[in-house]
């Protein structure tokens, strides 16, 4: 038999969709399909940065009792998190509207939540019961966003940016009330596009924050990145929507354009590598009338420690000049760590057979490694090979940048 | 949100005249100055022909199958007709394939994407309203149409499809809203329709607000490819259209929906008897899924419909059935699915296989590139079926020259109906096609995929005929998604060569289509693990192939092991060989047991455990000196608990309930090893906790390294200082 192309199954929108809304704080997705959509993404999502605990609605005195997971059978199967109406051959044929309407009261009097989004799965959607009436019926005044499509065969990025656009126009928008006067303060942005289902997504994040903080500017909400009701609610204070990834957070942005006026600026890559995130943040700076001499002068030094150790194996082994790499990802993580490794590091772009680094996740990491290639794989999605992160780690600004040379450096050292 | 006035849906029973009488009245709102937009909901796709003098648009379905959703753009599908009017056809699929429901539900959202409605007044939707399936009732969904009409004729399949709709309609607004605005009556000359038309109207309340009568006119009007408002003739047939308008215009009173019964339907409407009270009115929410022109199901039909409160599937047969079926290393495994199915079932294969890369070292092929690729049913397979995107990739796969191409189908492709089984045709004389129809979970859960995997492929595969060979075994029903099954495969192949014997085929583990052909060479077969659905299997393949199965399992602990390998030996007639392993292993075992009894001798262990087969525990429990003083087993595989004839082993043992506390056992026996899955520690006693792993190792020293694991946890502290930080994390992260 031939063999087969190098080509590991990618996940397509409905991870996106619920992916996006589980970076909501303290949202349920209810996933109206059957077990088998549902194994991964309660597994994984559990294993996503820190998910929040599940807490029974309040009483009376306000006292929060946790949830004891062992006894969330009905529709949670043990697991906290993406419940699940279990559909079979029966209720394609006579309406999901029983089995959702049974599975959101059971979440109404069992979990304190603050959004709830019903997902159809590929089947469910097929048939197209109307449930976002049901839910309304049955969630009276509770946030509920309801997506109808979760798509057939399109992108991650396609699903979760259609679900961050619905969580702002079935959510959001409805609490936004008329601007105010600006608040006083710091400028402030929104950040669009980061996703939990990102391999450093805690990193990023931290790093993200860390750097507007040395430009004097705060991070409002990081849109389906831990952003909770209230930062929601808030989004339209801020004075700029940073668009991270476009292919996630443009229609994000539109919206807000359009409905609040919201300013929005698209970064024309990932701040991956110096030069990039010192581009990035020197025009939001310029935008926002705030100063990036802070992070350039941070940025200067890392340079230098940089400088360092890629000279001592420059002089050694002659790397990492014209050593082929090659990146798998989305559009935005292919054109920035391309540059970074090209521009920076003078590296060379190439297949994956050829390569001596291989930046991707892990499916395809360990496909070429089943080759018996020689080369070192890098992680910059998911899914990972295993390795259980507790510092949250990421290649995005400074840090992300010193991180990412480490692996480089390291990387080199499988093929010498 | 659209920004038109008005969006009327008229809703009618196929060829009941519903788009002349819509175009009409398109026409007769133009007439009156509105900006009037028509959408055809119907997949003959003919409702606007007549607004557009006979041309024909391109439907938005037939539209977007060949443009990409980002560069589609309105005008392509938005015909201008008379007056302006706005002209869109949503198509459909071909008769007998695909999904026109979902067709409805795609085109719009594509309307809506483009904002269509926004620069038009009013909104007509002409929508078939034979099948009131969930796509064809969009429509009608409380976003869209505000008034609703039925047009119906006197005949009663006509009267029963509007009687559908209404119910269609108060399943959406139960008795809290209002949108009917009535019955447009388009009349054909039949006997006794007028009567039949008003009592069904009387009987659901609703007016009849206008009637159509039966003319040549539109005939006439057809042949000058117009309607007759626009051919401009006076006549009653123009003015009741004009009427309309002007009363939609000035606003109609809408009416709740109050639908009849099948039996209240047939009563009022076919023998004049009259509905009484409202009690006999249709009151609670019905599905909406129900084909209104198929026939009324009888009470046995009914009678087999499966209990709406069933047991939940866990898992698919689709991802059953992928699982298994990628072991047969040199086929081609197609997934018939949109690319989500494909992912989760990849990730369920590959999960292991990274893990043992990453933790372990171990390349395991299957697990780490299945030979597993998918279809990708698009929004395009959906809808227009997805039979050629199948064909097609089965033919990319014979190219390639497989051992053999399987097929498993998804509920999408389940659900749109595609005849997957007529791939099968594409067999080659080298290369056998095989369906397996699991249509995601709708026929059955995981475990049921595997089974329907596991027969179909020895079907169309195994050669009874094969002549026996010499010292060869075969391993049947290995799990097929586990860390240990390739550990215990590499343990159990070492042994079985130890003694001269090989494996010829593992079915389903990692075998070509060639050894699996050759399954009923081996004369002895061995259930690798005691499981309801490998029972099932050995019976199977006992009475399809008359196989000879060994009695008994692949081993597990000292004792078990050492009588596996005696057994086999036997049974190939060389007792021998089974000692001379078996001696090189007793004596690695008991050096590590006297270790390990340095350390356990004397401790008190409670457990609870979903595994039946216990006495490889106890051996070893008892050759390092522990005591198992109670064992809970929950026997939810519903094994035999394999526990010795021996009293104070069998005093041990007591079968438990999900929802078994073990907190009172750990009061009463005071151990010093708890051993639980789902057992937090309690405050009450001084004892480790562990688990015991869901799939064991095969082999002599299954215990011992269970048992080298608790003797390392007494030997540390209790517990680590980490377990009391739950209470901060509460505080800072909940």
């Amino acid at each position: 038999m031939t063999e087969r192309s190098l080509k590991s199954i990618s996940p397509d929108s409905i991870t996106g969709m619920i992916f996006a809304v589980e970076g909501m704080k303290n949202a349920i997705v209810l996933l109206n399909g059957p077990m088998g959509c549902r194994f991964y993404h309660s597994t994984t999502s559990q294993f996503l940065s820190i998910r929040p605990l599940l807490y029974l609605p309040a009483g009376e005195n306000g006292e929060r009792v946790r949830v004891d997971y062992n006894y969330l059978n009905d529709w949670f199967f043990r697991q906290e998190r993406v419940p699940c109406t279990y559909l079979d051959g029966y209720d394609y044929v006579y309406s999901t509207k029983d089995k959702v309407s049974r599975a959101l009261e059971f979440i109404r009097d069992s979990i304190d939540f603050d959004i709830i989004a019903i997902v159809n799965s590929p089947g469910a959607a097929l048939i197209g019961d109307n449930l976002l009436e049901l839910a309304r019926e049955k969630l009276g005044g509770c946030r509920v966003v309801m997506l109808e499509s979760s798509g057939y065969s399109t992108s991650f990025e396609a699903g979760y940016e259609a679900a961050a656009l619905e969580l702002l126009r079935q959510v959001g928008a409805p609490m936004w009330t008329a601007p105010g006067p600006r608040r006083e303060g710091p400028p402030r942005v929104n950040l669009l596009g980061l996703s939990i289902w990102q391999r450093y997504f805690e990193g990023d994040l931290k790093e993200l924050r860390r750097l507007f903080g040395l430009c004097g500017i705060e991070v409002n909400a990081a849109l389906c990145g831990d952003c909770s009701l209230e930062e929601l609610r808030a989004m339209p204070e801020a004075d700029l929507n940073v668009v991270l990834y476009p292919e996630m957070g443009l229609d994000a942005a539109r919206f807000m354009n359009e409905h609040c006026g919201t300013p929005y600026y698209v970064c024309p890559t990932l701040p991956i590598g110096f030069a990039a995130t010192e581009a990035v943040f020197t025009d939001i700076c310029a935008l926002l009338g705030a100063s990036a001499d802070s992070l350039i002068e941070e940025s200067r030094r890392s340079r230098a420690l940089a400088w360092y150790k890629i000279n001592a194996i420059h002089m050694s082994f002659g790397k990492p000049k014209g050593v082929k790499f090659h990146v798998a990802g989305n559009e935005s993580q292919v054109k920035s760590y391309g540059a970074f490794l090209t521009d920076y590091l003078g590296m060379e772009s190439s297949g994956p057979d050829d390569a001596e680094l291989v930046f991707a996740e892990a499916n395809l990491i360990s496909e070429l490694m089943l080759r018996n290639k020689t080369f070192c794989g890098i992680e910059i999605s998911l899914p990972g090979m295993g390795y259980t992160d507790l510092l949250p780690k990421t290649h995005m600004g400074i840090q992300g940048a010193l991180f990412l040379i480490e692996q480089v450096l390291n990387g080199l050292m499988s093929k010498l | 949100m659209s920004r038109c006035k008005r969006e009327l849906a008229l809703y009618g029973k196929g060829g009941i005249g519903k788009s002349t009488i819509c175009a009409n009245l398109s026409a007769a709102l133009a007439e009156r100055g509105e900006r009037v937009l028509q959408i055809g909901c119907d997949p003959k796709h003919d409702s606007t022909r007549m607004l557009m003098h006979g041309r024909a648009l391109p439907t938005v379905l037939d539209y977007l199958k060949d443009v990409p959703k980002e560069a589609a753009v309105i005008d392509t599908v938005l015909g201008e007709g008379y007056r302006g009017i706005g002209c869109i056809e949503a198509g459909g699929p071909k008769p007998g394939v695909g999904c026109a429901g979902r067709g409805i539900i795609s085109a719009f959202e594509f309307l809506e994407r483009n904002k269509v409605k926004d620069k038009y007044d009013d909104v007509l939707y002409d929508v078939l309203g034979d099948v009131v399936c969930g796509g064809f009732a969009v429509p009608i969904r409380r976003e869209y149409a505000d008034t609703i009409f039925l047009v119906t004729s006197g005949e009663f399949m006509a009267l029963y499809a509007a009687n559908n709709i209404l119910r269609g309609v108060r399943n959406f607004d139960g008795d809290r809203h209002r949108r009917v605005a009535g019955i447009l009556y388009n009349r054909r000359n039949v006997a006794g329709e007028d009567r039949r038309v008003e009592r069904f109207a009387e009987a659901v309340g609703l007016p009849v607000v206008a009637t159509v009568p039966r003319s040549d006119a539109f005939a006439h009007a057809e042949e000058k490819k117009c309607t007759v408002v626009e051919l401009g003739e006076a006549g009653p047939e123009r003015d009741v259209f004009l009427k309309l308008a002007d009363e939609v215009s000035r606003g109609l009173t809408l009416y709740e929906a109050r639908p009849l019964s099948d039996e209240d339907l047939e009563s009022v409407v076919l023998y004049g008897h009259r509905v009484s009270s409202s009690e006999e009115v249709v009151k609670t929410e019905e599905a909406v899924t129900a084909e209104a022109a198929a026939p009324v199901p009888t009470a046995e039909e009914t009678a087999e419909r499966p209990d709406p409160h069933r047991m939940p599937l866990y898992g698919c047969a689709f991802n059953g059935a992928s699982t298994e079926a990628i072991h047969l290393t040199d086929a081609i495994v197609i997934a018939h699915a949109p690319r989500a199915c494909a992912f989760y079932t990849w990730q369920n294969i590959s999960s292991p296989g990274r893990r043992n890369l990453f933790n372990r070292g171990i390349l395991m092929p299957s697990a780490i590139s299945p030979n597993y690729e998918c279809t990708d049913i698009g929004q395009t397979e959906a809808v227009f079926g997805g039979m050629d995107a199948l064909r097609e990739s089965v033919r990319l796969a014979l190219e390639r020259r497989p051992g053999a191409v399987i097929v498993i189908s998804s509920c999408v492709s389940g659900i749109i109906g595609d005849d997957v089984l007529a791939v099968e045709d594409m067999s080659t004389p080298e290369t056998p096609v095989i369906v397996i129809p699991a249509d995601g979970d709708i026929n059955g859960d995981y475990m049921t995929g595997i089974e329907m995997c596991m027969h179909t492929l020895a079907e169309r595969i195994v050669d009874p005929a094969v002549p026996k060979r010499a010292d060869c075994v075969n391993l049947i029903g290995e799990t097929g998604v586990a860390n240990n099954t390739d550990v215990n495969y590499r343990t159990v192949k070492s042994m079985l060569e130890g003694m001269g014997v090989t494996i010829n085929c593992r079915f389903l583990g990692d075998a070509t289509a060639e050894e699996l052909r050759n399954l009923t060479a081996a004369p002895l077969n061995i259930l690798a693990v005691d499981a309801p659905d490998n029972r099932k299997l050995r019976a199977w393949l006992e009475e399809k192939y008359s196989l000879t199965f060994y009695d008994g399992f692949l081993p597990v602990g000292n004792r078990e092991t050492s009588e596996f390998l005696r057994n086999i030996a036997g049974f190939f007639g060389r007792p021998e060989a089974a000692e001379d392993v078996i001696a090189r292993e007793k004596a690695r075992y008991d050096a590590e047991a006297a270790r390990l009894r340095r350390v356990l001798k004397g401790k008190k262990v409670i457990m609870t455990t979903i595994n039946a087969n216990l006495d490889w525990l106890l051996d070893a429990a008892e050759d390092v000196g522990l005591e198992f003083v109670w064992i809970g087993v929950l026997n939810y595989l519903r094994q035999e608990i394999k526990i010795s004839d021996r009293p104070d082993r069998q005093a041990a043992v007591e079968e438990i309930g999900a929802f078994f506390s073990i907190r009172d056992r750990i009061r009463d026996l005071h151990p010093d090893i708890v051993i639980s899955n789902y057992t937090a520690a309690t405050d009450e006693g001084d004892y480790i906790v562990d688990n015991l792993p869901m799939g064991q190792l095969n082999g002599f020293r299954s215990g011992l390294e269970v048992m080298d694991r608790w003797a390392r946890l007494l030997q540390t502290r209790r517990e680590g200082e980490w377990m009391h930080d739950r209470a901060l994390f509460e505080k800072y992260f909940a």
